[in-house]
């Protein structure tokens, strides 16, 4: 009767590719990473009308609040897993997914999304009756 | 592998001769190549559809697929159920597997391989979910990038490598038709030794797939909901996700349980068999939370009934609903609206009536009336519409929809107008079912005891959430229909199309959808209980029938008929009524539609006050620009937004009027909604305004309210043997409330006092009007309670809508029995020994329960019982003053009020007294009241 022994050097060779396709799998991460950039057909700011007065509104990619003298815009990209929020509740901008909570200043209220609302970057246009809000990058 | 060839053979076996098979009966179906044959299926109609389905434009290409191509629509249900077969018989195969400890029986390699299907399963057919394109598979794609994200060091790029990025669909497609496929098949040849599947399983298993691709055909989801599900079997990981603050922790699981069942065999034997019990909980544990999940979440992922879940699915229907009716119409190209195909609009094309808001080139049909806009069969496309999308019970789909009035039809379920919160209130605690007046109630809530049931029987029919069953326009005897009882107007050609309403051809012409509210709307409904809308015409209910008023002098001119029977008699009417004004140039928005905040009672939600137009100091008001959002709309849509105006906020400053803004005199001025007309309101009389004054504490109303409707007893029994019509279950019930008035007058009401937002929009004590709220006899039904009669005798406050501009003269108060409550009659004053005296003699007989005049609140110059009012914060005159009131009534017993000292000298009466002569003779406890 013979038993087998294992080869040492097939055992190299095997580890040796652990290393391997970690390096591999750092490098093409790293590569989706710069990757990540908007495509040249998307797009990057988005103008809306600055006459929609105090409440919540909703602009596909932007939630924009008019609460008196105050104004905020937020992504509506949810925080917990990047749903597109799309609708309030009284004041409450609500998750149609898992059901997080934000307030009109873009915190939350209740979960599961642990952080508030993006703020996004905007400014009034050359006419002054309209925003240009600068978008999240997809 | 052996294993699987024995269980092959068993098939054979079974096939053959069943007997001759060994084991439990469900040991016996071979699910491996069920499963198989199901992918096989699933593989060829797949191939079949690439020529019609376009990665780029994924919805609109499935749209324009089951709206024009039957074929097309049967090979996409064999393949969307082929597949469902297919994940459902691989995972009882890998559960099967397993339970057989299959790991035991293959090499390390094999059960690697067969283990890593699961995931690829799954991943296949989610991709499938997401080629979809449609607003729930969009959602889907977001959260599958965010938890691939989270898998460790290579995350990133795993979630590029299957989803690609942006809207792109390609990446997805790519891995969905082939590599994914591709490995699938793979594995499954390695695992069946077989290329193809047995025939005989095959045959097995298209019947099924067959049946369900022609009676089940999925659809796509045209619309944005105000809850987005994954695919059944990822919805208990959406519950998980749910609660989980830390989403990453999904995924580690997920990562976890792989682990641990790629790596079963290595494990000891008793470690596996406590691995497959943790595994046996943890799927358990999963289909629990999927049951939550599918079964009980609605809008904004919060528990809701199952039933109410279940009315709004209507995803799937029979294969015929995509059967178009003749080559005509398919050959019609099919407009896209809103972003999606409507073939609604192959058929309803031309429509009139709507404002630009809601043409139907802007928002299509299905926005609004539901069903199925991807099929041109009639019967079927209208599967699943509502011709009343108004209803509060599916409001969240159609107006209230995110992308339209998302946050109006929430305030507007919180309304008075639907919860009836005061109304079931006071019921229950006039039925001794509560004691609690200021209690929030909502009508919708009730159950059967005897206050719920008199309330389904006689009062729900009034409340906005009662669903209107066809489309008519709001009158007396049809009420409800949630937003278009207000929003929907029905012109001479929308009136017409009723009436052909059934006929062989399309409507062509819809209702109005607009701010346009009527006044017929607000009639219809606020023309019983405090009967605000015929006092403010100017009708005034009679105890008359339709056959007895024809008959009586003065018919028809004095008389009105309304089209429940009821008939009313002319009265005077409100003088905004004669001014031209309605409802909605006094009644704001925001606070007929709420404001979000549940309110007891209609005071605590009014907003306005008398002194908002009349002014009585510095009028506040806002820019256009200050405005909320629904004001400037409103104000737009009525074209009031003039540059440079400043609108009028009420006093209570909770609300600001389209309509009302300052002149340039700073004075407010009226624009009438209905003709445009410009009014300039009179400013507070200087009486009124006088600080200091003993007039201080009234409201105008207390004044300026000419008469009000006021039932004088009423017996309420109910009748076991009759049957009664539950508003709120729309049936036929055994059993029925009956109430019986024993007179109804039209007469200045009683004065008496609350706590409350008053027309001076302040909160503080204030004498205001009140009329009879349940001066009843109640006849409970026998053996429900323990009592069998209760007798209760509550006036409520009120406001009439019957404003005088000549306010009452002193007399009508200080000498008036029925403004101070004691009932009508004569009130004499009696000088006897040098003494006055108040003598009162009812006009109706006293009541046998507590002895007081029928129609009495209080009796005379009584200390009044308390709770006397249906409010907790409202009261009767106390003695003291009556007393008071009366002191001054003793006056007027002899001075005319014309005289120029009676309106000074209260002001400090116990300072005159010292100067009175001896002709004065005041009641006998004047001068202990005056001390």
């Amino acid at each position: 009767m013979t038993v087998s022994r294992p080869n040492p050097r097939r055992l190299f060779l095997k580890a040796a590719l652990a290393p391997l396709a970690a390096s591999a799998a750092w490098l093409m991460n790293s590569l989706a990473k710069r990757a990540g950039v908007l495509p040249e057909n998307a797009e990057t700011t988005l103008t809306v009308p600055l006459t929609a007065g105090n409440g919540v509104r909703f602009y596909d990619r932007a939630i924009v609040i008019f609460g008196g003298e105050q104004l905020a815009v937020f992504s509506s990209t949810c925080p917990h897993l990047g749903c597109r929020i799309n609708r309030t509740e009284g004041s409450e901008i609500v998750c149609p997914c898992h059901g997080s909570r934000f307030n009109t200043r873009g915190e939350v209220l209740r979960g599961p999304a642990r952080r508030g609302l993006q703020p996004l970057r905007f400014e009034l246009d050359q006419t002054g009756a309209a925003l240009r809000i600068t978008l999240e990058r997809l | 592998m052996r294993h699987c060839a024995s269980r092959l053979n068993g098939f054979e076996l079974e096939m053959n001769s069943p007997a001759q098979v060994d084991g439990k009966f469900w040991r016996r179906i071979p699910l491996g190549m069920l499963a198989f044959a199901a992918f096989v299926v699933c593989t060829l109609t797949g191939i079949m559809l690439v020529p019609a389905y376009l990665p780029g434009a994924a919805m609109d290409s499935l749209a324009l697929l089951l709206l024009k191509n039957p074929v097309g629509v049967f090979v996409r249900s064999l393949h969307y159920w082929s597949a469902q077969a297919f994940l459902v018989l691989t995972l009882a195969h890998v559960v099967d597997h397993l339970l057989q400890r299959s790991e035991a029986k293959v090499s390390f390699g094999v059960w690697l391989r067969l283990s890593l299907t699961v995931p690829v399963t799954i991943g296949v057919m989610l991709s499938g979910f997401l080629l979809r394109g449609d607003a729930p598979a969009i959602q889907a794609l977001q959260i599958l990038r965010s938890l691939l994200g989270f898998v460790p060091l290579i995350g990133i790029a795993l979630s590029r490598l299957l989803t690609g990025s942006g809207s792109d669909l390609i990446t997805v497609y790519l891995h969905h038709a082939c590599t994914a496929t591709l490995i699938i098949w793979l594995v499954t040849i390695e695992h069946a030794r077989r290329i193809l599947p047995r025939t005989l399983a095959i045959w097995c298993t298209l019947p099924p797939l067959l049946t369900l691709s022609l009676l089940l055909v999925p659809g796509l989801e045209s619309r944005v909901a105000s809850i987005e599900k994954g695919p059944w079997y990822l919805v208990g990981l959406q519950e998980l996700l749910h609660w989980l603050p830390w989403p990453q922790l999904a995924v580690w699981l997920a990562l976890l349980a792989m682990l641990v069942l790629i790596l079963l065999p290595v494990f000891s034997p008793p470690l596996r068999v406590w691995l497959r019990w943790a595994m046996a909980v943890a799927t358990l544990a999963y289909a629990v939370l999927t049951v939550v999940g599918i079964g009980f979440r609605g809008d904004g992922w919060k528990l809701q009934s199952l039933r109410s879940i279940c009315t709004d699915q209507a995803h799937f229907i029979s294969f015929r609903a995509y059967l178009p009716p003749d080559a005509l119409l398919v050959a019609k190209t099919v407009p896209v609206v809103a972003g999606r195909r409507e073939g609604c609009l192959s058929c309803h094309q031309g429509m009139t009536g709507f404002v630009a808001a809601h043409e139907p080139g802007t928002l299509g049909c299905v926005s609004c009336h539901l069903g199925n806009p991807f099929t041109l069969n009639k019967a079927l496309a209208h599967v699943g519409m509502t011709l009343t999308p108004g209803n509060l019970s599916v409001v969240n789909r159609s107006c209230g929809a995110s992308n339209c009035h998302g946050d109006a039809y929430v305030r507007v379920k919180s309304s008075l107008m639907n919860t009836m919160s005061g109304v079931v209130s006071v019921d229950k605690v006039a039925f001794g079912e509560s004691a609690d007046l200021d209690a929030h109630s909502d009508i919708a809530a009730l159950k059967h005891s005897p206050a719920d049931t008199h309330l389904r029987n006689l009062c729900a029919s009034c409340h906005l959430g009662q669903d209107k069953t066809q489309p008519e326009p709001i009158d007396e005897s049809s009420r409800g229909g949630g937003c278009s009882a207000c929003h929907l107007r029905y012109d001479s050609g929308a009136e017409a199309e009723l009436q052909r309403r059934g006929g062989p051809s399309a409507p062509l012409h819809h209702p109005e959808i607009s701010v346009h509210v009527t006044e017929q709307a607000c009639f219809g409904c606020h023309s019983r209980s405090g009967r605000i809308a015929t006092n403010y015409e100017g009708w005034h209910e009679t105890l008359l029938d339709g056959t007895a008023a024809t008959a009586t002098a003065g018919w028809p001119s004095k008389f009105r008929i309304l089209a429940d029977g009821r008939v009313f008699e002319k009265h005077p009417a409100d003088v905004h009524f004669e001014k031209g004004m309605t409802c909605i140039d006094c009644h704001v928005a925001a606070e007929v539609m709420s404001d979000g905040a549940a309110h007891a009672h209609e005071r605590d939600a009014v907003k306005i006050s008398c002194v908002d137009c009349h002014e009585a100091g510095a009028t506040p008001a806002k820019d256009f620009p200050q405005l909320d959002a629904e004001t400037q709309q409103i104000a737009a849509m009525r074209k009031l937004n003039e540059p440079g105006r400043k609108f009028v906020v009420s006093q209570s400053g909770s609300a600001t009027y389209v309509n009302v803004f300052l002149g340039k005199d700073g004075r407010p001025q009226v624009a009438l909604i209905e003709s445009a007309q410009v009014l300039q309101p009179k400013s507070v009389a200087a009486v009124c305004a006088r600080s200091g004054s003993m007039h201080e504490r009234l409201e105008c109303g207390a004044c300026h309210t000419a008469w009000a409707p006021q039932c004088i007893s009423c017996h309420t029994s109910f009748d076991p043997k009759a049957q009664g019509w539950d508003h709120l279950a729309g049936k036929f019930v055994n059993g029925a409330w009956q109430e019986e008035a024993a007179d109804l007058r039209g007469d200045a009401p009683p004065l008496g006092v609350e706590h409350g937002a008053g027309s001076h929009g302040k909160r503080e004590e204030r004498i205001t009007t009140f009329i009879p709220g349940m001066i009843l006899d109640l006849k409970l039904p026998f053996g429900q309670v323990k009592s069998l009669g209760e007798f209760h005798r509550l006036f409520a406050p009120a406001a009439p809508h019957t404003t005088a501009a000549q306010g009452r003269d002193c007399r009508s108060c200080h000498a008036n029995p029925a403004a101070l409550g004691y009932g009508r009659g004569q009130l004499k004053y009696e000088v006897k020994g040098g003494v006055g005296k108040w003598l009162f003699t009812p006009a109706y007989p006293r009541s046998l329960q507590d002895g007081l005049p029928l129609d009495a609140w209080i009796g005379f110059l009584q200390e009044p019982r308390a709770g006397a009012t249906t409010r907790k914060d409202a009261r009767p005159f106390n003695l003291e003053e009556q007393r008071r009131i009366l002191l001054v009534g003793a006056c007027l017993d002899c001075h005319s009020e014309k005289e120029g000292r009676i309106a000074t000298v209260f002001a400090d009466f116990k300072d005159y007294r010292k100067k009175l002569g001896t002709q004065c003779r005041l009641p006998d406890w004047a001068d202990a009241e005056l001390h």
